[in-house]
């Protein structure tokens, strides 16, 4: 509790230092106060809450939803194939150093400016940490407790069940948390390059107009939007890791 | 009745065999020890009989029928409790009944019986880090019980703990084995330990192992700890000891090639 007042009084004090700065160098269109960011998003608060949020949001949950479901789905094919984790994983260690966001145009040469441009995008920016983390979790399985379940007589399906997919749950968590906020990023991103309505988009419609505290503004909201899907996030995880003690 | 015959075993990587027309023989009901050298084949032996690897010669009988006939006749405790951390103590206890697909409430109602059994009444709905050492192995214990066996292959269950606790357990699971009616199988390092639980100890010499050096623990079934001071018992004990010095010494020589052929293969035998 005590660290929790220690940071909340240190972002308080960031923030101060922030808006006497800004009225100290007295160029909004530089460094806009945050009471001014705050201004912006109230005044367009229907804007950015109506029609920019819900859209980021679902490219966000779509992409997202997807980009788990296929990792998982490649780290459980590997988990059961030891000739596909010979042939993948070095691959995908790889590919993990190739900066995804950098292929956003090209997939906007295939798909256009669409939705599903936009997720795309979301789920190569995630796909590889998920099937990584979750692959590592699965190998991460104790052989002797396996061979004790063999002698219950298991089979395969239940051995992944009962044993490799419980073992693998705190590294499944692990990925989720780091993809959320990549999530996020990757929408704004896609939106950035060109979309009908996004909170990305808006940013970049802001930065044209030399707007620099309407251009924060939904930088917030995906901030607090992150902040928020992993916050629930860790509340999911306190429930169904609760084995583990003070998470 | 437990009946090995002529077994040949041999683990694949590993050119020379550990086990060559062994056989073994342990009575319904009785305690049996096997002791030996470290790498002499004891976990191996187990891994036999739980069907974790297969003899290339020789056969596996229960009261006269192949082991394929039976489903579940013997039950496996290993070394380490190797309790799921992230299954309660009940569900822990009923693992091999889930495995099996018994009704939950049977399971979860054999796990409290056996629970409160193995003197952990009011423990079923705590984690696995919630208890000590000697709780821990008391719950692998029933475990082991609610996989249903008639024989328990306990493979040296006691060797992680304290003296003290070790003790508490030896004694424990003398009275565990008294009332339950089992075959117990139990290997240990410790020939102490060996004389106060069972009836029967078997030594694992040679390499590859061909017999089993049988000794009779004399001592009746009703016993104490004072009982490890009679002279028969301390001649006993120093035989026990001096043939597994002996061993230790062959195993010098040549087991340090056997032992490396072993961990190339991954196995800790």
């Amino acid at each position: 509790m005590r660290r929790r007042f220690i940071s909340i009084g240190f972002l308080i004090l960031l923030v101060v230092c922030w808006e006497l700065l800004s009225a100290g160098i007295g160029k909004p269109y530089i460094l806009p106060s945050p009471s001014a960011v705050l201004g912006s998003l109230w005044e367009n608060r229907r804007e950015i809450f109506f029609t920019h949020l819900p859209a980021t949001f679902t490219v966000v949950a779509a992409g997202g939803i997807l980009a788990v479901l296929l990792g998982a789905l490649f780290a459980v094919a590997m988990d059961w194939s030891p000739w596909l984790m010979q042939a993948l994983y070095p691959i995908l260690t790889v590919t993990q150093t190739i900066p995804v966001m950098c292929l956003a145009p090209v997939l906007v040469l295939w798909f256009g400016y669409t939705v599903r441009m936009r997720v795309i995008v979301v789920i190569l920016v995630n796909f590889f940490t998920v099937t990584v983390d979750l692959s590592d979790g699965f190998r991460a399985t104790r052989e002797d407790r396996a061979e004790l379940l063999c002698t219950f007589g298991a089979d395969r399906l239940q051995e992944f069940w009962l044993l490799r997919m419980p073992t693998a749950l705190p590294n499944l968590f692990t990925a989720l948390k780091i993809s959320v906020p990549w999530s996020v990023i990757g929408a704004a991103v896609a939106e950035w390059l060109g979309a009908p309505a996004g909170l990305g988009m808006y940013s970049r419609s802001c930065m044209m107009n030399l707007d620099a505290a309407g251009l924060l503004a939904p930088l917030m909201v995906l901030t607090a939007l992150a902040l928020f899907m992993n916050g629930i996030l860790g509340l999911i995880e306190m429930r169904l890791m609760r084995w583990k003690g003070n998470l | 009745m437990l009946t090995l015959e002529n077994i040949r075993f041999c683990y694949k990587n590993s050119a020379a065999p550990i086990f060559d027309g062994l056989s073994l023989r342990a009575e319904k009901g009785s305690f049996v020890s096997i002791i030996g050298a470290s790498g002499s084949g004891k976990t191996t032996l187990f891994r036999l009989l739980n069907g974790l690897e297969q003899p290339e010669e020789g056969r596996i009988l229960i009261d006269g029928e192949p082991l394929s006939a039976h489903r579940q006749y013997a039950s496996y405790m290993p070394q380490q409790d190797l309790l799921f951390p992230w299954l309660t103590v009940e569900k822990n206890v009923m693992l091999p009944m889930t495995v099996q697909k018994k009704p939950k409430e049977e399971a979860a109602a054999k796990a409290r019986e056996l629970l409160r059994q193995v003197g952990l009444e009011g423990w079923e709905n705590r984690w696995p880090r919630e208890l000590s050492g000697g709780m821990r192995q008391r719950v692998s214990f029933a475990r082991t019980l609610c996989a249903g066996g008639d024989i328990l292959l306990l493979d040296e269950p006691f060797s992680a703990l304290d003296s003290i606790t070790r003790i508490q357990l030896q004694e424990w699971l003398m009275d565990q084995w008294k009332q339950l009616n089992k075959t117990i199988l139990f290997i240990t390092h410790d020939v102490e330990e060996a004389i106060f639980l069972s009836q029967k100890i078997l030594v694992l010499t040679g390499h590859p192992v061909t017999g089993l050096m049988e000794f009779t623990v004399p001592m009746p079934k009703e016993r104490n700890r004072e009982m490890l001071l009679l002279p028969e018992t301390a001649r006993l004990k120093e035989d026990l000891i001096a043939l597994l010095r002996r061993e230790a010494k062959a195993e010098g020589t040549e087991g340090a090639e056997r032992i490396h052929d072993a961990d190339e293969a991954g196995i800790d035998r």
